[in-house]
């Protein structure tokens, strides 16, 4: 980077999993301070982003340590999962861990 | 526990085809305590902008003698529950700088752990095991210079193996299956029945959508017997993802990103606590 400029990035408004973000440069004598310049494009940035996994949840039946708690066929044959909707558009998925003996 | 062994399977097997079922059968003897899957593709010539690779890993199967899907998720799913249960994710590299690789990795555990000599998978047992990974390349970008480079799709798996002279006689295996997907409507209760052909050990939730805040298209989840007569979970989204969330020893992606002032990008993570830009490379105006 040549001596006099400066890049700015950061985070703006994040909604979910969507993240707006900046990035800006600063231009200047370094006797006078920078000073404010374009916005920038084409600029190579490693972020970080630290949250929550998104759109994941889950509920554990057994105790793996134990054994207890597994739901056996006969009683999950009436076992059902129930999602409330409040938006449309969303992937919805179950998925399930099973024991399979040999 | 005896040590495991790391045996090679496929290594970055390139493959010509953007869009496919990449089929690999296992050997038909050993003892694996799980599988690894990485997958690696080339992006293209100018840049690939917002193109996750999780994308275009549409399922990964595990396929016992010729029909019987013993696991089917997706890669998106499937990082997810490798995240949850190692506590950190596994290896990914997102990047959409023109011609870097992106690769990520998956787990598929035939145990509680690695290591577990009670539950595992005995190839032995069967007359086929074959790996399946459904791919393609246009559901992260359009294929070509400002997305996935044509025929870069890179499958490798490596199998956690007990030694020949150790294998031990498994109990059981642990599967892992999508058994409903759906895109959610506005209102009402989506209510499914959970497969019982076999012993259910956990449950995964899933609400996979763009620039909505969690717990917005899903609100409630509730798990019950007998049309809910009696119910052993119902509680709000929001209670069960932080939940799920806190256990983790790493909550944090890293992801290399060709960026323009004012743009947005779509992750993995939600509820996005900070972002920290560690290295910036820009051509500056003269």
């Amino acid at each position: 980077m040549a001596a006099g400029y400066i890049a700015i990035v950061g985070m703006g408004a994040c909604t979910g999993n969507r993240a707006i973000l900046h990035g800006a440069s600063s231009a200047g004598a370094a006797a006078a301070g920078f000073v404010p310049s374009l916005a920038i494009t084409g600029c190579t940035v490693q972020y970080q982003f630290t949250g929550d996994i998104g759109g994941f949840i889950t509920y554990p039946f057994w105790d793996p340590d134990t054994g207890i708690g597994l739901v056996m066929p006969n009683d999950a044959k009436t076992l059902q999962v129930g999602m409330t909707q409040g938006g449309a558009s969303a992937t919805l998925a179950h998925v399930i861990e099973e024991i399979y003996d040999y | 526990m005896p040590k495991l062994e790391r045996v090679v399977i496929v290594n970055r097997d390139t493959q010509t085809s953007d869009l496919a079922v990449y089929k690999k059968d296992l050997p038909t003897a050993g003892c694996f305590s799980a599988l690894d899957i990485g997958v690696r593709v080339t992006n293209g010539g100018t840049s690939n902008v917002n193109g996750d690779i999780l994308n275009g890993i549409k399922h990964i199967g595990l396929v016992f003698n010729g029909n019987q899907y013993r696991v089917w998720v997706t890669g998106q799913e499937l990082f997810r529950i490798n995240w949850y249960k190692q506590g950190q994710p596994m290896p990914y590299n997102f990047s959409e700088i023109l011609s870097e690789v992106q690769e990520v990795w998956f787990r598929i555990p035939f145990g509680r752990f690695l290591g577990d000599t009670v539950y595992g998978l005995d190839l032995s047992r069967f007359n086929n095991v074959q790996v399946q990974i459904d791919y393609g390349l246009a559901s992260i970008n359009a294929v070509g210079a400002t997305g996935p480079l044509t025929g870069t799709f890179a499958p490798t798996i490596i199998g956690h193996a007990f030694p020949a002279a150790q294998r031990p006689s498994f109990r059981s295996m642990i599967g892992l299956r999508e058994f409903y997907t759906a895109t959610s409507v506005a209102s009402g209760e989506n209510v499914q029945s959970f497969p019982s052909q076999n012993p259910l050990a956990n449950y995964y939730g899933f609400c996979l959508v763009n620039n909505v805040a969690e717990g917005t298209d899903v609100t409630d989840v509730r798990i019950g017997f007998d049309m809910f007569a009696r119910t052993v979970l119902n509680d709000k989204w929001y209670n069960l993802q932080t939940y799920a969330n806190a256990v983790l020893d790493e909550r944090t992606v890293i992801v290399k990103i060709l960026l323009a002032d004012a743009q947005t990008r779509d992750l993995p993570v939600s509820n996005i606590k900070c972002a920290v830009a560690n290295e910036v490379t820009w051509t500056v105006p003269t």
